[in-house]
């Protein structure tokens, strides 16, 4: 109590109140134009002493790897934005960027991406482990639930090139009296033992349309076991003289990133995304319309320029069977002539083709979420990632 | 009160306690329901045009969202200094000896009216409330004590009364039980109701008997869960005296919803300290203030305008602006940053009690009925200056308007471009960027909780033995709800209460249940 007999912690004056008020205010004013420049993409730079605003783009890249570094031109990022399954980077300058994924034990991913002022370029990085990690699927199991293989030495292993995820035991003998029946060995060898063709309605709808769009005769598609055609979430995987294509078949407004790239020209367009990208964008729209090769260029117009197929990268090797990588529409397991591999559809720049699994001889099945490969007789399970 | 015997020029109009646009005729019939269309329409546009903008304009509507939270971030510091600095003056005047600094006075002339109207609730709480008044370091023969009973609640009531009448009467100067009858035509059913009707009872049974004069006389109307603290009436009677124009000027504790706070739930919780903190930030700034809940006024005052109206549902705050507008514009709000105690909103069961807080808040933000009445009477009373007019209209639609749609716009409605925007918006940084300057900005805004938390246990009465210590550190971080609670009990009622009035399916009074089944004292 003051000594005029009021309480001495008086009301906030106008004066106060006021002040205080305008002082938000100017913050308000202050932080609104910086935080729009700043969420569009604008920065301010020193670079050598020299102030300036630059603009920027970022990447978005979505993995489904743990662990892994994130390289922009050989500097690891470390403002990184973790999302649930995807990494934001900012603040990348426009202009052609090397990004490198890689981490312990994985295939590294690697992509020059181009990227943008006030854009954001995605990409979908995928790495598999350097060692394949399987699980073999025996026809035997013992009491205590061992994987038995039957082998021709015990000493050796035939899968010595790769990280086992199951307790083995490795034998020469046949006896089986001790040993119990593993069902899925069972399941395994009817996965093989079953065609995995679609069904004839839909392999006829699918055929149909790629006579109409290629031109070319179901007749001459090779179609063996494995090989056939495939569609996943409006994505269409087909071979057509020896190569595999990926198409979109799907509305044009929810066309995968990959499938497009900024219209800048005939000049830029190669140099950023490579001529494969542009050529492909030029044939695609002379095979739809019937244009001349002078008039596909000319009438390349918008904002963007899509195409509908993507060839995938086989590596000048023979394809032997290939389907769609579990779960996804952007990667496509191709069995060549050494290995199964894996191959992204993305095409901007070079695709990244990892090696799954090694062999000469194998077979594969994709069945509910697993790899399944069929290897000297042996049935296992490919492992894509190093936690399982 | 029938007649216009002693009410001021303006208080006599016929349209002047308006509830709703069906009492009106003509012109003003029209007007009037114009303006009660005008808040649901603004709230809903709003919100729908945020909709139309994320799908149609997404950039403009990502540029909106991050204004709006920018605005959101400062505005929240901008509360938490008044809230801080009242809870400091707050304290301060909890601290003083109130008895000491009114002895310059002479007030041994001024009664006090304290008008308790209630319905069915509990004999405990209407025992508690009266206890705290006679332990109030006042002088109880200037103490009239009303309890308006309501005739509808049946003989229980009125006996309750009685026997309240039988314990405590004689520690009052004047102990009157009234007994506001049932269906009386164009009244609806409620606190205000009963309360005029108590008053008018005080006139004609009390005050003209024994000669008291209106401007001698401090009614106090106070919600029957009300505990005094023990300064009060020498809080209010210092605050009236040094008032600039004490006959025209109501007296605003701060409402404190915490007599059985241990027992509500962490949402009520919540809820109930916001409502207080609410009240704590316009006490800093009184000019926006209008009376609510328990408060106090003097008599003549009340007597000029004829008292609450009878006719609609937030009379608390009603009542200021009838005064308002009476005394052409020349009337204030006092606050006294004194608190009184009140229930937070506890039922037997928790979705009883969401389904309460719910009710009651949807009662509350019905007071957007008030902005309905501002405006239509600032077209007819040209005494009041232009630029008050103005400067009140715009305040309370701003604040009507954002109480319903900042917290939806905020935690809902700020990630829509995100969802609806156009491809070309998804590919850019802005897009990217958008959902983590919200989210960091919002996790700012947060930090405003920080200092309610800590207020908030400084409120807290003591920690009934049964309750661990740890539910100190549940009080402290039960602050992380406020956004649930935002959208789900201030919102969503309002836009709730506001959707009512629009379609003109007008709301009646509901009363909360006061069920301190557990409170332990």
């Amino acid at each position: 109590m003051n000594p005029a007999g009021r309480p001495s912690v008086q009301p906030l004056s106008r004066l106060q109140r006021r002040l205080v008020f305008w002082s938000f205010s100017c913050v308000f004013l202050v932080t609104l134009p910086l935080l729009w420049f700043y969420t569009t993409g604008y920065r301010f730079s020193m670079i050598d002493n020299v102030r300036s605003i630059v603009s920027v783009g970022g990447l978005y890249v979505s993995t489904d790897a743990s662990g892994v570094n994130f390289f922009i031109d050989d500097v690891q990022v470390t403002d990184l934005r973790l999302f649930r399954n995807a990494t934001y980077i900012q603040n990348i300058v426009e202009g052609k960027h090397s990004l490198h994924v890689q981490g312990e034990g994985l295939q590294t991913w690697t992509k020059d991406l181009s990227v943008s002022s006030y854009i954001v370029t995605e990409a979908f990085a995928f790495s598999m482990p350097t060692q394949p990690h399987i699980r073999i699927i025996s026809e035997y199991l013992t009491p205590q639930n061992q994987s038995v293989m039957r082998v021709q030495n015990a000493t050796s292993t035939p899968f010595y090139f790769a990280t086992t995820t199951n307790s083995i035991l490795a034998t020469t003998s046949k006896a089986t009296s001790t040993l119990l029946l593993n069902s899925e060995y069972k399941y395994a060898v009817s996965l093989f033992a079953t065609s995995t063709a679609t069904s004839s309605t839909l392999a006829r709808q699918i055929s149909d349309r790629i006579e109409k769009l290629s031109g070319a005769s179901t007749s001459t598609l090779t179609s063996t076991k494995g090989t056939t055609t495939k569609l996943v979430r409006n994505v269409l995987l087909f071979e057509n003289a020896g190569d595999v294509y990926a198409e979109w078949i799907g509305e044009a407004s929810d066309i995968p990133y990959y499938y497009c790239t900024p219209n800048i020209g005939a000049t830029s367009t190669p140099v950023l995304y490579g001529d494969h990208i542009y050529t492909s964008l030029i044939a695609e729209r002379m095979r739809k319309t019937g244009e001349t090769l002078s008039e596909a260029v000319l009438a390349l117009e918008g904002n963007e320029m899509c195409r509908d197929i993507i060839r995938i990268d086989d590596t000048q090797k023979t394809v032997r069977a290939f389907d769609f990588y579990p779960d996804s529409n952007h990667l496509v397991l191709m069995l060549l002539n050494d290995g199964l591999y894996v191959v992204e559809i993305d095409d901007r720049a070079w695709q990244n083709t990892q090696l799954l699994y090694p062999g000469t001889g194998i077979s594969f099945v994709v069945d509910g979420g697993r790899i399944y490969v069929k290897d000297r007789g042996y049935y296992l399970e490919v492992f894509t990632s190093l936690t399982q | 009160m029938a007649n216009n015997e002693g009410r001021l020029p303006y208080a006599t109009r016929p349209d002047f306690k308006v509830g709703r646009a069906t009492e009106l005729t003509g012109r003003d019939r029209r007007f009037y329901r114009f303006l009660e269309i005008v808040p649901g329409v603004a709230s809903w546009t709003t919100l729908i045009g945020v909709l139309l903008l994320s799908n149609y304009a997404p950039f403009i509507a990502a540029y909106f969202v991050i204004g709006f939270a920018i605005y959101w971030v400062l505005k929240t510091a901008f509360l938490s200094y008044h809230l801080r600095y009242n809870w400091k003056r707050m304290r301060h005047h909890l601290s003083l000896d109130w008895s000491t600094l009114i002895e310059r006075f002479e007030f041994g002339h001024i009664y006090h009216v304290v008008i308790l109207p209630f319905y069915t609730e509990p004999e405990r709480v209407l025992d508690e409330s009266i206890a705290s008044i006679v332990k109030t370091q006042y002088d109880k023969k200037n103490i009239i004590l009303v309890l308006g009973v309501e005739e509808r609640a049946g003989e229980e009531a009125i006996a309750l009364a009685e026997r309240m009448k039988a314990k405590w009467g004689e520690r009052f100067g004047f102990f009157l039980i009234t007994t506001h009858p049932k269906d009386i035509p164009g009244e609806m059913a409620g606190k205000g109701s009963n309360a005029t009707w108590a008053a008018e009872e005080v006139r004609t049974k009390i005050l003209d008997p024994h000669g008291i004069l209106y401007n001698h006389v401090l009614v106090s109307i106070f919600d029957i869960d009300t505990v005094l603290y023990p300064e009060y009436f020498n809080c209010l009677i210092w605050h009236f005296m040094t008032a600039k124009r004490p006959l025209k000027s109501s007296f605003q504790p701060v409402p404190i919803f915490n007599n059985n706070i241990w027992e509500a739930p962490a949402i009520a919780r919540v809820v109930a300290m916001s409502s207080t903190f609410w009240e704590m930030v316009q006490q800093e700034r009184p000019e926006r203030m209008a009376t609510f809940s328990s408060h106090s006024v003097s008599f003549k005052a009340l007597y000029e305008v004829g008292y609450w109206q009878t006719n609609m549902v937030s009379e608390d705050s009603r009542i200021f602006w009838n005064l308002f507008l009476a005394n052409d514009g020349e009337y204030d709000v006092i606050p006294l940053s004194y608190p009184v105690s009140m229930d937070a909103n506890v039922a037997p069961t928790f979705f009883g009690t969401m389904r309460n807080i719910y009710k009651q808040h949807r009662r509350w933000t019905y007071g957007v009925e008030n902005f309905v009445y501002i405006i239509y009477h600032f077209s007819k009373n040209k005494n009041i200056s232009r630029r008050k007019r103005i400067s009140i209209a715009l305040q309370q639609a701003e604040g009507y308007w954002s109480l319903v749609t900042n917290p939806i716009m905020l935690f809902v409605l700020g990630w829509a471009p995100i969802f609806l925007g156009t491809k070309e918006f998804h590919q850019t940084v802005l897009s990217y960027n958008l959902p983590i300057i919200v989210r960091d900005l919002l996790v700012l805004a947060m930090f405003g909780l920080v200092i309610s938390s800590i207020i908030s246990l400084t409120l807290l009465p003591p920690r009934p033995k049964e309750k661990g210590r740890v539910r100190y550190v549940v009080m402290a971080l039960q602050w992380i709800l406020v956004p649930v609670t935002m959208i789900i009990f201030s919102a969503i009622p309002g836009l709730d209460a506001q959707t009512r009035l629009m379609l003109g399916k007008y709301m009646g009074f509901w009363v909360t249940p006061k069920t301190r089944v557990d409170v332990a004292q």
